[in-house]
């Protein structure tokens, strides 16, 4: 009966063109309850991303945490989640790396992950170098996966034990190995440690933010790589001695003309460009990533206990802060009973949860990483439910649910 | 590859897909200009029509084993006819792992069509495309344990094509009136001007990419159809199971059926049967336009209804013909919406296409082609745009003033650019066709 009231009033009564694509800013879609979480909120999970085919993957883990869990919510309902993966024990789960037609990449302490829509199924890429055998760790690799008719593919830094300078190569991510590499720097440097990562899907860049010792000294750079792996622009980044590895706030996105930006664990604003990487302050608000969405970009945060935004012009320079009206009508959204859909096994069920709220923050989408553009002006948001004990720990169900969005 | 659709859309037309490069002859020209008819009329006596009713022998045989009698009666009229086509081709994908980037392979195939005439007004059509490396099976998989510890790293499978035989229209005709009739079967839904025509009717010899993109193959189903004034005006609605629209939600199972219709005004009289304009016919003007809906509910692997679509899609289309001139432009529009999801999988594209039919002589018949259309896919979460430039040249030998097409050769170049991923490819094809 819905559809058929669809079909006479979207498509019949007023066209084709007046079907709308997409929810309304803040409005909720269907609300799929997945599994149960350690913790409290704010949980430690990473904003979900989707495939083209329309499978959901919500990634459990966060920098500090050495153990990482992926749920696949599968297009046609019901969910998978037995991927665990992770390797080494220096960092955590560092977030997507992206999505083809139907996967998702993940990337959590050395590991490159592939996760399947299709089976829920996942698989380390390059656990071992393939000519040596020697485990690989990836110290650094581009958010963002080229997907072409051809092929599948990101860039990253990847080094074994054995070496002493990490190697910059092109990740075939279908066939699972490396088609170039290079040392990614002279002969005298040690200690490389990776601070942020950053890609442009437009220009098809990534952007590598690092640190080496040579001569004593230590010494920070910013470096542009082309999606062969072959390094663009490499400039030197001050005010960064104090930063430790890992330590930007979500990933650092473009903002124009091959100029990127990141957010520093203390709570400056890196841009780089050509001219070099320098810090700035943000003023007006607390902030808590930066996101791109639809070609421009953000600094989202708090002030004053309210959602705010900030855009960043072509230079980077900070526009004014205005309320986030579309984290404030999601948050009223969820201020009453909700009906969650169960398909944590299918058949699915109905549930009602008494008082949700947005389950990795506390005002939805406000967050390190950029939002998924799930569809036309929507992203996946996750909301917990519930919680309780189980085994001395704290457990919180968690569902996801698409949710209109829109930037002032 | 995840990113199998694509690339089967892009260049399988040529040599990946046997099913989709082909078959485009034009055996039966049933619906041509009133002065083609003619010839067509008289060019069709001389043609293998069978009678096998004289075969008593036969019938008496089955007769006594029993075996129910299907040999026609002497009423029944037989007609035959088919096509034979062989080409090679080529693709250079730039981009592509070296074992990709160049790719050569010589095609062939067959078709044959059957129709049969029972009584005045029933009539029955058979048309069935055969190839040689149609299907591709599974014949062998192994496990994969690189490090020996029990657990699965991977599955090697192997796979080998195999002959096929495709179907692409088995139906029984109703026609009443010359204004009236009505269809069952295994038909192509014509909702666009491009799915009217068989494959074997067609100006290139593969259907526009942005045509496939939206309705690929045949379906099962049931239509009614009427031609007022002489073609003038002409409609069809059906009903059809909709297995050809392809399904977004690929692990549930739909229940719902497709309903579609299409309208074409042609005021100064119909076009030729297929496309093209081989028997350089009077100026003709077509406008039209189709629609297609198919509400279903969706059923998980348990059983029970996952959530309910709508698959929405549209085509307008406006075409002209004179002279052995011929351009048509169509419009197509797809969106398909569950209520599980809140993602609407919509996409359009439009193409446009041309021939030139010059006879120059009484037996030799050239034909310049061309067309170019694009589609943007994934409009409305993450748009990819497809751009697709193809033209030929087609040389007709035996093009005797009765049937121009028996005989063709074609060259003809491919060419594929996605502005999303930045990615281009380029092809040929030289191939012959024959009909019979």
């Amino acid at each position: 009966m819905t559809t058929l009231r669809r079909l006479l009033g979207c498509c019949l009564l007023t066209g084709l063109a007046a079907c709308q694509d997409g929810l309304a800013p803040g409005e909720l879609g269907i609300v799929r309850y997945f599994g149960n979480v350690g913790g409290e909120v704010p949980l430690a999970l990473v904003p979900p991303i989707s495939d083209r085919a329309g499978n959901a993957y919500v990634l459990y883990g966060d920098p500090e945490e050495t153990e990482a869990a992926v749920w696949v919510g599968h297009a046609g309902g019901g969910w998978t989640s037995s991927c665990k993966v992770i390797s080494g024990t220096s960092s955590g789960v560092h977030g997507w790396v992206g999505r083809t037609q139907d996967r998702a990449y993940y990337w959590a302490g050395g590991a490159l992950v592939r996760v399947s829509g299709r089976n829920g199924g996942c698989k380390q890429i390059l656990k071992r170098d393939p000519s040596s055998g020697a485990a690989l760790d990836f110290l650094a690799v581009a958010p963002w996966v080229e997907e072409t008719p051809s092929r599948a593919r990101t860039v990253a830094w990847v080094r074994s034990a054995a070496d002493v300078r990490p190697f910059q190569v092109e990740v075939d991510l279908e066939v699972g190995t490396y088609t170039s590499s290079a040392d990614v720097g002279a002969d005298g440097r040690t200690d490389y440690e990776v601070l942020g990562v950053g890609a442009d899907s437009e220009r098809r860049t990534a952007m590598f933010v690092f640190r080496y010792r040579e001569d004593e000294q230590l010494i920070t750079r910013a470096r542009v790589l082309d999606m062969d792996a072959e390094t663009q622009l490499d400039v030197s980044v001050v005010d960064a001695d104090e930063l430790a590895a890992y330590s930007f706030v979500g990933n650092l996105v473009p903002v124009a003309d091959g100029r990127f930006v990141g957010l520093a664990s203390d709570g400056r604003l890196l841009v780089v460009d050509s001219d070099g990487g320098r810090f700035r302050q943000i003023k007006g608000m607390a902030p808590a990533g930066i996101h791109r969405w639809r070609d421009a970009t953000f600094i989202v945060g708090t002030k004053e206990g309210k959602p705010v935004v900030s855009k960043l012009d072509e230079s980077a320079e900070q526009r004014k802060v205005t309320v986030w009206e579309a984290s404030v009508t999601a948050d009223a959204a969820l201020q009453t009973e909700l009906a969650i859909r169960d398909d944590r096994s299918l058949p699915s069920r109905s549930a009602t949860w008494l008082s949700p709220r947005s389950a990795t923050g506390k005002h939805p989408f406000v967050g390190p990483f950029s939002l998924d553009s799930y569809a036309t002006d929507t992203t996946l948001w996750l909301i917990a439910g519930p919680d309780f004990e189980a085994g001395g720990e704290t457990r919180t169900a968690v569902a996801l649910a698409p949710m209109g969005v829109v930037y002032p | 590859m995840s990113f199998a659709l694509p690339r089967l859309c892009a260049f399988a037309l040529a040599f990946v897909s046997t099913a989709s490069l082909s078959a485009e002859a034009a055996p039966v020209n049933e619906a041509a200009e009133p002065a083609a008819q003619e010839a067509s009329k008289d060019q069709r006596t001389p043609r293998p029509s069978v009678s096998l009713a004289e075969d008593s022998e036969r019938a008496d045989r089955s007769k006594s084993l029993g075996v129910a009698d299907l040999s026609p009666s002497d009423d029944v009229k037989l007609a035959l006819s088919g096509y034979v086509q062989a080409g090679i081709g080529f693709r250079y994908r730039g981009e592509a792992v070296p074992r990709d980037r160049w790719e050569t392979a010589f095609t062939g195939q067959a078709g044959l069509l059957f129709k049969a005439s029972v009584v005045e007004v029933f009539r029955a059509t058979v048309h069935t495309i055969l190839t040689s490396r149609a299907l591709e099976a599974v014949t062998g998989v192994e496990a994969l344990d690189f490090e020996g510890d029990g657990a699965i790293d991977g599955i090697e499978t192997r796979t080998k094509r195999f002959p096929a035989s495709l179907l692409e229209r088995a139906t029984i005709a109703y026609r009443p009136l010359p204004e009236f009739g009505a269809e069952a079967g295994v038909m192509l839904i014509p909702f666009t001007v491009q799915l009217q025509s068989p494959s074997f009717a067609l100006m290139f010899p593969s259907r526009a990419a942005p045509s496939e993109t939206f309705v690929s193959g045949s379906d099962v189903g049931a239509m009614i159809d009427s031609d007022v004034a002489e073609g003038i005006l002409t409609a069809s609605a059906g009903v059809y199971q909709g297995e050809s629209l392809g399904l977004t939600l690929e692990a549930l199972s739909p229940r719902g059926v497709v309903i579609a219709g299409r309208v074409d005004l042609q005021p100064f009289g119909r076009f030729q049967f297929g496309e093209g304009d081989p028997f350089r016919g009077p100026f003709r003007l077509g406008v039209g336009g189709g629609a297609l809906v198919r509400p279903a509910s969706l059923y998980d692997k348990t059983g029970y209804e996952a959530t309910s679509m709508l698959d929405v899609r549209a085509a307008a289309s406006l075409r002209l013909a004179y002279q052995g001139l011929y351009l048509g432009i169509e419009y197509l529009y797809r969106r398909q919406s569950d209520e599980l999801s809140s993602r609407p999988l919509v996409a359009h594209g439009a193409y446009s296409q041309a021939s030139l039919f010059l006879r120059l002589s009484t037996q030799v018949a050239l034909e310049p082609v061309a067309r170019v259309g694009f589609v943007v896919l994934d409009q409305a979460f993450d748009a990819r745009t497809v751009g697709f430039t193809e033209a030929g040249l087609s040389l007709y030998p035996a093009a005797q003033a009765d049937r121009p097409d028996r005989f063709r050769l074609t060259l003809q170049y491919l060419g594929e650019r996605r502005f999303t991923e930045n990615e281009e490819a380029h092809g040929g094809i030289a191939s012959a066709r024959v009909l019979f």
